[in-house]
């Protein structure tokens, strides 16, 4: 390993390149863990998992193991999901469920739903030491601060940091987005997570998630026989089926995905698909549109199911394809590898068709089997591969200069295809990892 | 607990999914896609107790049309567009064991159920992953030998996390 620091945060950050060790560097990644994963919002879960009192769900925030609960007076609370007698997890990474109380499986310390401990076996021993059931020591560590906006329950690890709505910014209008576009303005989580094992670092994902650069690329190899497919139907007068009219966007032009256009939010927040995305060739159905203008009237109807937002970053941990109904949560584990989370949700009341296309997209977009998720991984592999090279030290962001940019806080548009976002996103970064 | 087959039956299915499992290691997914009826679905479920692709997602759920664009996407592997998730190239093994074959009445017709054990090997820039599941052909019989009507590939850590596989158990 080189010594540090020669380099600070800022030189390896610039307008427009960042240095390849924000990707590569294991201490970057520990620093990331705790400044920018440390007091960012972080997507933890949806209500609709924790439907009663005593539901629980085990997480993690960065390297943190957390546990979300809805506790006996409705609130959320999460805690560190560590006893505070030996330090043992109380629950598996991933597992959930509903229990009156959190039994630790080591000595038996039980917990309140809030984290305060109930019971500690044989407490008559602890008299006379600085260990009772009253004290702060005894408890289970509740983070920072936890809000939920119309469902989607977030989390921050330190106490002291922006305030939800302040973090979430313009990006309200992207969560509301995917709420609204339920009938009865309900949503519920349903039909698994997939959970894709990467072997790259979590920045890769992030950024190529708002990168429409690349699906013309790396993804030709399912458009390219996807359109030859559809042709041949054609000739024999078949219309292409739905599942390659899922796969033929990805093949669009520049031109195309410039006109999407792009949104970048302060706190490193983007969306792809400002005004046009993938989905906006997606029908609706009569049904489903009958019921949203029962319940919202005509034009605000059509103005929810006119926002088609591609994908929506909740810069770090979480992106949002409201017009697909699904989230795909970022998980860093280490420098080189990420878990990420696809979760999906049914538009309560909405017909049965919408959560149906939402499953066969995701089955066929983003499983670690299909034609599409193993070629974007692959990309991130050779990224990771290419930047640990060290004959040369920069990635371009150099797409699209706009002179308006800077630290002034604006939300500014751009073409599709711009690395607005990407610049966007390491202003964002550096700022928490500069000044933590 | 369906009836169980007799031994002649069991051996000709015994030889039936070798020989599918051998057109995989080959590579040769053309010849491969003969032995799928029409309306055939290859599933690869995200649980172990799923009963349908429609309410849950799956790892895969290819019918004649995605199986028919993945064989196309396979062969044009080497082009220059081609998928870089299957480059340089990719070599695989399918190891089959405790195969039971048993048979039913299908809606159709009398069919013919095989589950066993399936180890799946892929080889890739030196590297070999491993894969393992419960795969459960359900077969009718043809003229020459069998058509696949379905193949459930019970993954056994579908619930992950799970990295790339790229090739059919």
């Amino acid at each position: 390993m080189n010594e540090l620091p020669l380099l600070t945060y800022s030189d390896l950050v610039q307008s427009d390149r960042v240095h390849r060790s924000v990707y590569t560097d294991p201490r970057i990644f520990e620093m990331e863990m705790d400044r920018v994963f440390g007091s960012a919002w972080l997507y933890l879960a949806h209500e609709s998992q924790l439907p009663g009192v005593g539901s629980f769900y085990a997480t993690r925030m960065g390297r943190e193991p957390v546990i979300v609960m809805r506790h006996s007076d409705q609130s959320i609370q999460v805690v560190v999901n560590r006893c505070a007698h030996k330090g043992m997890q109380l629950v598996a990474d991933g597992e959930s469920g509903q229990r009156p109380a959190l039994r630790c499986g080591y000595h038996g310390w039980i917990y309140d739903t809030d984290g305060r401990v109930k019971a500690i076996p044989a407490e008559k021993g602890y008299q006379g030491s600085a260990i009772s059931r009253a004290c702060s020591d005894a408890q289970l560590r509740k983070i920072g601060a936890v809000h939920s906006y119309r469902g989607f329950v977030f989390g921050r690890l330190s106490a002291t940091g922006p305030d939800f709505f302040e973090w979430l910014g313009p990006m309200q209008s992207s969560l509301d987005n995917m709420v609204d576009r339920s009938p009865t303005a309900a949503i519920e989580v349903a039909g698994g997570v997939i959970r894709y094992l990467h072997y790259a670092n979590w920045k890769f994902f992030v950024e190529n998630t708002l990168d429409a650069l690349h699906p013309m690329v790396v993804h030709q190899s399912v458009t390219r026989p996807g359109s030859l497919l559809t042709s041949e139907l054609a000739d024999h007068g078949i219309e292409q089926p739905a599942d390659l009219s899922m796969i033929a966007p990805f093949g669009g032009s520049y031109g195309f995905y410039d006109e999407m256009g792009q949104r970048a939010v302060p706190f490193g927040h983007g969306d792809l698909g400002e005004k046009t995305s993938l989905h906006s060739g997606y029908s609706t159905g009569d049904e489903y549109f009958r019921a949203m203008v029962a319940r919202y009237g005509d034009t605000e109807a059509k103005r929810i199911l006119g926002v088609s937002r591609n994908n929506s970053v909740l810069y770090p941990s979480v992106m949002f394809k409201a017009p697909v109904s699904l989230v795909r949560v970022i998980k860093p584990v280490a420098v080189n590898r990420t878990v990420l989370e696809t979760w999906h949700f049914r538009l309560v009341g909405a017909p049965e068709e919408l959560f149906k296309r939402t499953i066969r997209y995701s089955t066929i977009v983003n499983s670690p089997a299909g034609a599409v998720g193993p070629d974007d991984h692959e990309a991130y592999r050779r990224l990771q591969s290419g930047l640990e090279a060290h004959q040369s030290n920069w990635v371009l962001l150099a797409r699209y200069p706009d002179k308006s940019e800077g630290d002034s806080g604006a939300t500014l548009v751009g073409p599709g295809t711009s690395d607005l976002v990407h610049r966007n996103y390491y202003r964002a970064w550096l700022r928490y990892m500069a000044n933590p | 607990m369906n009836a169980p087959e007799d031994l002649e039956t069991a051996l000709a299915v015994q030889q039936f999914v070798a020989a599918e499992a051998e057109l995989l290691n080959r590579g040769d997914w053309k010849a491969w896609l003969t032995l799928f009826s029409a309306d055939s679905v290859y599933w690869m479920p995200l649980s172990p107790d799923q009963t349908d692709w429609e309410s849950q997602v799956s790892l895969l759920c290819d019918d004649a049309l995605l199986r028919e664009l993945k064989c196309r996407r396979w062969y044009d592997r080497h082009h220059e567009t081609g998928a870089m998730s299957l480059k340089p190239d990719i070599r695989s093994l399918r190891l089959i064991s405790t195969l039971s074959v048993s048979s039913l009445s299908g809606r159709d017709g009398p069919e013919l159920l095989a589950s066993g054990g399936v180890t799946l090997a892929e080889f890739s820039r030196g590297e070999v992953r491993t894969h393992f599941a419960r795969v459960t052909w359900r077969l009718r019989r043809n003229a020459a030998s069998f058509s696949i009507l379905e193949k459930r590939v019970d993954l056994l850590n579908a619930q992950g996390p799970l990295s790339d596989i790229v090739t059919y158990f």
